[in-house]
């Protein structure tokens, strides 16, 4: 069965001939110079943007002839835009407009996922020799969006899964924080909760709270001055292994705690791997803790002493 | 850029994908135009494509993905024609030429990975090893994949299965 099979597939279909071979060479020489003529007048094209007075643009001493008007202003040429501008990069990076494009497809395709939160953000590295390339930083469970993105846009996408690069499976620059240090705030306790009974896949994050309870016939006002997160460390060590790779903004909000009475204040747990020697982009399925160390200098920032608000719960990554 | 080693590369696998993936997509035009597609792709990049350790395995690996894309495609737009009482899937279904239809159909209804792992193996002539790494799973799964591909084609069009892949 196995030969005749094969011999029956063969027949099925044939291999091109050396004739459509060629045309096919021809077909795609064509179009990636075509394509790269497009990046190349697109790179033009923004030289000469100039909104408000305020230069956007790059300066291109290279490539196709812009001397022709384009831009805002049909009489702004390349050298009224160029002219008191001060100091302009002299040279185009090579592919400066096209990462910008690649990431805009990035950026809609992003916005038409179902689950967006998968993606953490997207933005343009440049290497050492100038070329410039998007990043695509994902949930470190995102493997089969990694896998999605790889086959769309190829090496013109960098992607990190968790810490780790996509498709080589090489760790990043991982690094874990360090738990902070400090005194309790007398009067206040603290208890955490997880949501989904505690538990969670590798790599994707969970939410909970924590419950601060005032024990002391006065109000306990609480200002953290760190994200809200949690870390996930081993059980009863600081020693951090998981973190969430969401951005959050710089907290502003006070915690007010009335006497004999609570207050709570959600957290974001992650279970991104976050040790440089980790195998896996999420942490391997185990039981773990979550520590929430969440300081508080009061109205006095530069204040030496530092209170904590510590809570700990049981986690199972599955 | 390296014209010459391109070329060689789209000399050796442009003739070998078209053909395997002719038989994933149903349609020899729709497997020319992923495969080019893939290549258009590593020409762009081909100061980076050209410094991995196999240039070929991305471009299958590209060109097998997209592939996948299109036949995710076709399927919705059979189901929605389906679901719209008009079957009209002219353009997606196989030649119908005599005494090849049921291979045809027979190949067309196995899973998407087992029909890869057929195309690749039977029609790119690539190793094991290779189809793999073309697909991205261990070479144990493509040998799985073969095993249950050539006993649901056996089955389908009535043959003893063999071989020991």
């Amino acid at each position: 069965m196995d030969d005749a099979m094969g011999d029956g597939l063969r027949q099925l279909v044939q291999e091109p001939s050396t004739d459509e071979i060629d045309a096919a060479l021809r077909s795609v020489e064509r179009r990636a110079r075509r394509r790269d003529h497009a990046v190349a007048a697109a790179a033009i094209a923004g030289v000469v943007v100039v909104a408000g007075g305020a230069w956007v643009g790059f300066a291109a001493v290279d490539g196709p002839d812009v001397s022709t008007a384009v831009g805002p202003s049909a009489s702004t040429t390349t050298s009224d835009a160029v002219a008191g501008v001060g100091s302009i990069p002299t040279s185009l990076p090579a592919r400066r407009s096209d990462a910008r494009q690649v990431q805009d497809e990035v950026n809609e395709f992003w916005q038409g996922l179902p689950n967006p939160d998968l993606v953490r953000s997207t933005g343009i590295r440049t290497a050492d020799d100038g070329e410039e390339i998007v990043v695509v930083a994902l949930r470190a469970d995102a493997s089969q969006l990694a896998e999605e993105i790889h086959a769309r846009w190829g090496p013109d996408v960098l992607i990190e899964l968790g810490y780790h690069n996509y498709p080589e499976g090489t760790p990043g620059d991982a690094s874990c924080p360090q738990i902070e240090t400090g005194e309790a705030i007398p009067g206040l306790e603290a208890r955490l909760e997880l949501d989904d009974g505690g538990v969670v896949a590798s790599g994707a994050d969970i939410r909970g709270r924590v419950v601060l309870t005032n024990t002391t016939d006065r109000e306990i006002n609480f200002a953290p001055t760190s994200a809200p997160v949690g870390y996930v460390v081993e059980p009863g060590s600081d020693e951090v292994l998981g973190v969430t790779l969401q951005a959050f903004a710089a907290p502003l909000v006070t915690y007010s705690a009335p006497p004999h009475g609570s207050t709570e204040m959600g957290i974001f747990v992650g279970t991104t791997a976050c040790q440089p020697a980790s195998a896996t982009p999420g942490l391997p399925p185990g039981e773990y803790e979550v520590l929430v160390a969440q300081n508080d200098r009061g109205a006095d920032p530069s204040a030496s002493e530092v209170h904590l608000v510590t809570a700990r719960a049981p986690l199972t990554v599955e | 850029m390296d014209v010459v080693e391109f070329e060689r590369l789209f000399r050796d696998e442009y003739p070998r994908l078209v053909r395997s993936l002719t038989l994933v997509c149903g349609d020899r035009e729709v497997a020319a135009d992923v495969v080019q597609d893939a290549f258009v792709q590593a020409h762009r990049h081909w100061r980076r494509v050209s410094a991995y350790d196999d240039p070929a395995t991305w471009v299958r690996r590209v060109a097998v993905n997209r592939a996948f894309n299109h036949h995710r495609g076709v399927r919705r737009l059979w189901r929605f024609l389906d679901r719209a009482g008009r079957p009209d899937r002219q353009g997606t279904e196989p030649p119908d030429v005599a005494g090849e239809v049921d291979l045809w159909r027979a190949v067309a209804d196995l899973p998407h990975q087992q029909r890869h792992a057929v195309a690749l193996y039977y029609l790119a002539d690539l190793p094991i090893a290779a189809v793999a790494a073309a697909l991205d799973i261990q070479p144990g799964t493509v040998k799985a994949h073969l095993h249950h591909a050539r006993a649901a084609l056996a089955d389908r069009l009535g043959s003893p299965t063999g071989g020991s892949q």
